[in-house]
């Protein structure tokens, strides 16, 4: 078939949106964190497009080059984790992502469950130190040098130092010991692709310029992290009987909360995944609260640095229903004829 | 397939499709039974041999037992008849296993006293039809066989997957998949045995209804 008469898939315009703004994310990526970032992206990818085949192969369905979807997966997954990762990881972490999350239940927008929170929550719970622990910024180009011993130090990141992210800081009721310019720009160990808000915030206004994603259920789960996180701080120093005076800390606090744990790469690149997005607005609003108190749950009271994900798997398991349920709403208004 | 052979089955493929607890009926992968035991505790060769015996020794023994008891008994006491006698048996059963485990019984947990309200063990009973004993007999031994083979395959798959060893024998450095000893791991893995058990079972019935075309 020649390219002019080639159908595309109907998410293929989408996808590709979706994977030019991840592709700033892997810029910037590679900036701090050198050149292994796109060998894992790269990985990442052929993995997600052999796992399509093998997908397409066992349903005897014919195998489709346009639907990308599995590519966004592939590099979603691969930008919430640390640099040090290792291949097999993110290979395990992708399978799971497209065959059991993605394909098993159907393919494309079929699935129930976020494939990029299942192949990240697989990850974790697989491996919860590799995934937990993040090298610094710029530490690649410090131990990069002529030699091979030094290639190889800069492409293993051997004897880098590994440190928690600034969740772990709050967890222990402490602020983290990053400035807010630090923050915005991704400088402070964390996932290699989702500690960039400037550029993050730069995609999601792209997306939604292109009108590829809604701003109801970012929004309403940013607005509930942010009020549950002002109301109860994780910050030992704020207490109830401090307010009004705290009101500072506190906003601290929310901006840390925001920032780190890639709870801003969720809300622009998770959450308005079409799959498991509820259609209805009202059922969006009810989506991105309940994620929020979802996510900031799993952060108070869970061990992993990206609670988010979990709580995300746990609201998908109810958010087919939200449109159900709004959608009879009028049916049982006063005066409406029931079929 | 040898044509007699192909000639049996095609003319028993209904009956043996009910009646075969092994292969065609297997409990766990058609029917969904035995569930909790194969997808939390058993995640290595040890902890199946221990659940494995727990059934072996549980489930026919309950079954021939409750059905004695179950043709004095009305068809409403039913429910009650069976879960009683699985732990009245299980009392004698934990003796046993305690004496041949030891503390290897702690790998099981809960799961072992659990098996006594196991619907593997206690479905029998929605059944109205009473059954014979020897009926009881055969069949608890065929469940029990189908049972154990679902969790030999999967308790060793977790064991390959999750420490890269199998029967405590170092096979490979390195766990492939740890998340496979957890119950997640357990789900998506049965989930997986299933689809190629039942890919199996549908490819043997259309090889047998082929090979009844291609008969003389």
């Amino acid at each position: 078939m020649s390219r002019q008469t080639r159908t595309l898939h109907e998410g293929y315009a989408a996808n590709r949106d979706f994977i030019a703004m991840m592709l700033p994310l892997y810029l910037m990526a590679f900036f701090y964190y050198g050149p292994r970032v796109l060998a894992l992206a790269l990985i990442a990818v052929i993995t997600a497009r052999i796992s399509d085949r093998v997908a397409a192969a066992l349903r005897r369905h014919r195998y489709d080059s346009t639907e990308n979807s599995s590519v966004v997966i592939a590099l979603a997954i691969v930008l919430m984790m640390p640099a040090t990762v290792r291949f097999r990881v993110v290979i395990a972490a992708v399978l799971i992502a497209v065959l059991v999350a993605k394909a098993a239940f159907g393919g494309w927008q079929s699935y129930p469950f976020n494939p990029v929170a299942v192949g990240f929550c697989a990850a974790t719970v697989s491996w919860p130190d590799e995934m937990m622990h993040y090298p610094a910024p710029l530490n690649w180009m410090l131990q990069s040098s002529a030699s091979f011993d030094g290639l190889w130090k800069m492409w293993t990141f051997d004897g880098a130092a590994l440190v928690e992210g600034p969740s772990a800081t709050l967890q222990a009721g402490g602020l983290p010991k990053i400035d807010m310019w630090s923050m915005l720009l991704g400088n402070y160990a964390g996932p290699l692709g989702a500690t960039c808000t400037v550029v993050i915030i730069a995609c999601a206004i792209f997306l939604v310029v292109k009108k590829r994603m809604s701003l109801v259920a970012p929004l309403c789960f940013l607005a509930t992290v942010a009020l549950l996180v002002f109301i109860f701080p994780r910050y030992s120093e704020i207490s109830f009987q401090t307010l009004p005076y705290d009101i500072p800390q506190r906003l601290q606090t929310v901006a840390y909360e925001l920032l780190g744990g890639a709870m801003l790469f969720a809300a622009v690149f998770l959450i308005p995944e079409p799959g498991t997005l509820p259609k209805n607005t009202l059922s969006r609003v009810i989506y991105g609260v309940l994620l929020g108190v979802a996510a900031l749950l799993f952060r108070y009271f869970g061990t992993y640095e990206l609670g988010f994900c979990f709580g995300m798997l746990i609201v998908n398991a109810v958010s087919g229903y939200f449109d159900r349920a709004i959608a009879q709403r009028p049916a049982r208004r006063k005066g409406v004829i029931q079929p | 397939m040898k044509d007699d052979r192909v000639r049996y089955f095609a003319e028993n493929m209904d009956r043996l499709s009910r009646r075969d607890r092994v292969f065609l009926n297997n409990p766990v992968i058609m029917q969904g039974l035995g569930l909790a035991p194969i997808v939390i505790p058993a995640n290595s060769v040890m902890s199946a041999a221990v659940l494995a015996m727990g059934v072996l020794l549980l489930l026919t023994p309950t079954r021939i037992i409750a059905t004695l008891i179950g043709q004095h008994v009305g068809f409403k006491m039913r429910a009650v008849v069976y879960a009683l006698t699985a732990g009245v048996v299980f009392i004698a059963v934990a003796y046993i296993m305690e004496s041949l485990f030891g503390t290897q019984l702690l790998s099981v947990g809960i799961y072992l006293p659990l098996l006594v309200m196991e619907p593997l063990i206690v479905k029998r009973f929605e059944n109205p039809q009473k059954e014979r004993i020897v009926t009881s007999f055969k069949k608890g031994i065929l469940t029990t066989i189908g049972f154990c083979l679902v969790l030999f395959i999967m308790a060793a798959l977790r064991e390959v997957l999750a420490l890269g060893t199998l029967g405590g024998i170092e096979i490979f450095r390195g766990p492939l998949l740890p998340m496979a000893s957890m119950p997640a791991g357990g789900f998506i893995l049965l989930g997986v045995v299933a689809a190629i058990w039942r890919a199996a079972v549908n490819a043997f019935k259309k090889n047998v209804s082929l090979g009844v075309k291609k008969l003389p």
